[in-house]
């Protein structure tokens, strides 16, 4: 059986047990997705959003929502799974610990991504801006993918520590500047399309590969006792 | 059998039966401690005074611009600190030697310090020259997320103590902060492109006479062996501090 | 405040600043020397009560 082929295997295994087991879970994402459709509401009123200002300040408005929901939803299921033990029964089989790694952030693209699928529509609704098209799901995807590797990952480091809820976005928001500013731009790309921006999307392509591989390799350190 | 504190004594540490860990410096030896002290000072006070007596005015800003003798090399130094937490911290993953960890710590402490002192002399310097006492100027914000990336650092280091996976924990931040900032001075940059804030009015190297580069050659030269001199300091203070953890913990068992 | 005052402030900070620090980290040593010191007499009234004290280094 070639490496990759067990690798999945055991990749989907471990995510198939995480779904079938996530009932605590669920009702953390529920939660964290009317966290983000709050945060898109109360933002209306921060920023006394106009219909002239909308393209500048309703890209950040849905992406602060998207990092600061995935961010409090990460850390609870990593310490909901902390609580129950679930890691180091896990670790104790011979399993890849890049396995382990990716079937976490799948489930948690998985979650995420259900936040998403409600959020932003409604987001394009209360904001009255054009953003449901085919150009928007690359930057959803890739800014999306940029906050769950790093998230995933911080949330292992994160879970055996003392102010976990809150150490979790002090380590992971600074790091996820670059994805904040390039999804936001993206995204008013998207709205308002301007010549002359620099390319975003790679730059949140190339956030990604880089992370996902450090993020990958790096796992074992962190979840091994 | 004792059923030895893992945690503290389970990364391969030098001889734990060390009688007299010595608070003198067996890096480089008393001597060349001294001497590097000696050559610190004596830069440090050469760069002060070319900053101040060689280096000319400059025809807009006016003496203010003689901060950037300051500022320059402690933000240059700061980025070298942490390039040493990021060298550190992956020799750390690979080699489990402690004291790889220990030169960690000691360099992103030392490093954000001289970050928070970057910031505030930026500042200070903005202030006459922007009319304010901040701009999203690229340098200045790239500067900032790197300090809080280092705040970060430290508050995991002290969330999570002496154990071996709290080091493995902060030396996956070392490394992921590290790779980091690139791509963020990258993205603030562009971002910047569009709306140009005013920057700090440095750069200028190409157009600038030769007293100017020397004495910031000078100055960066100074605040290099500065550091290196705070990094032998603090390392020894890492070592003591352990030894003194692993004294303790085999005086508990016995006790 | 005139463009010099800066200056003179920021030199001053950033000496200040060092200063502060480099007597934070001599205090710092001298605390872990002393609970070297007790650490070390405590592990060899432990392992060596024979010899009835601390040794000689």
């Amino acid at each position: 059986m070639s490496s990759t082929r067990l690798f999945w295997e055991q990749t989907l295994a471990i995510l198939w047990k995480d779904v079938r087991c996530e009932l605590r879970t669920r009702q953390i994402w529920l939660a964290m997705g009317m966290f983000a459709l709050l945060t898109l509401v109360v933002f209306n009123f921060a920023f006394d959003l106009r219909v002239d200002n909308q393209t500048a300040v309703a890209p950040g408005a849905l992406w602060i929502a998207f990092v600061f929901a995935s961010t409090l939803g990460l850390g609870r299921t990593m310490a909901a799974e902390q609580e129950q033990g679930a890691m180091d029964r896990l670790l104790l089989c011979p399993v890849d610990r890049k396995a382990i790694f990716a079937a976490k952030l799948l489930g948690n693209l998985v979650f995420i991504g259900a936040v998403e699928v409600v959020a932003v529509p409604v987001f394009a609704a209360i904001y009255n801006v054009p953003v449901v098209t085919f150009a928007a799901l690359p930057i959803l995807a890739l800014g999306t993918l940029g906050i769950a590797s790093l998230g995933t990952l911080f949330a292992a480091i994160t879970a055996n520590t003392r102010a976990r809820e809150v150490l979790l976005p002090i380590l992971v928001f600074p790091l996820l500047v670059p994805v904040v500013i390039g999804a936001v731009k993206a995204t008013q790309g998207v709205i308002d399309p301007a010549g002359g921006e620099p390319p975003w999307l790679g730059l949140i392509a190339a956030f990604d590969v880089i992370f996902l591989s450090i993020a990958a390799v790096t796992f074992r350190y962190v979840i091994e006792e | 059998m004792h059923t030895v504190d893992r945690d503290l004594v389970s990364s391969r540490a030098p001889s734990a039966r060390s009688r007299a860990p010595t608070t003198r410096g067996t890096l480089l030896g008393r001597y060349g401690e001294l001497a590097l002290a000696g050559a610190t000072a004596l830069v440090m006070l050469l760069a002060i005074g070319m900053a101040f007596f060689y280096a000319p005015t400059e025809a807009v800003q006016g003496n203010v611009q003689r901060i950037e003798y300051i500022h320059v090399p402690i933000a240059w130094t700061a980025f070298l600190a942490f390039f040493i937490v990021f060298v550190a911290s992956a020799l750390y993953l690979w080699r489990k030697d402690e004291r790889w960890d220990w030169l960690a710590r000691s360099g992103a402490e030392i490093g954000t310090i001289f970050t928070t002192l970057a910031l505030i002399t930026g500042s200070l310097w903005g202030r006459p020259v922007w009319g304010a006492w901040w701009a999203w100027d690229a340098r200045m914000t790239t500067t900032l997320i790197l300090w809080f990336i280092y705040v970060g650092y430290l508050l995991l280091r002290s969330y999570t103590g002496h154990s071996a996976a709290g080091a493995r924990a902060a030396a996956v931040l070392g490394i992921v902060g590290f790779v980091d900032v690139p791509i963020d001075y990258l993205s603030v940059t562009w971002w910047r492109t569009l709306h140009p804030a005013l920057q700090l009015p440095l750069g200028q190297q190409a157009q600038a006479p030769a007293s100017v580069v020397v004495t910031l050659m000078v100055a960066l030269a100074a605040f290099t062996l500065l550091f290196g001199y705070l990094l032998l300091l603090v390392y020894r203070l890492q070592r003591l501090q352990s030894e003194a953890l692993r004294l303790r913990a085999r005086a508990e068992l016995d006790g | 405040m005139q463009g010099s005052t800066y200056l003179v402030i920021a030199y001053a900070v950033i000496w200040v600043g060092l200063l502060a620090y480099l007597g934070w980290i001599a205090l710092r040593v001298r605390g872990v020397s002393a609970e070297l010191e007790t650490v070390r007499d405590l592990v060899d009234a432990h392992e060596h009560p024979a010899s009835g004290g601390t040794q000689q280094q």
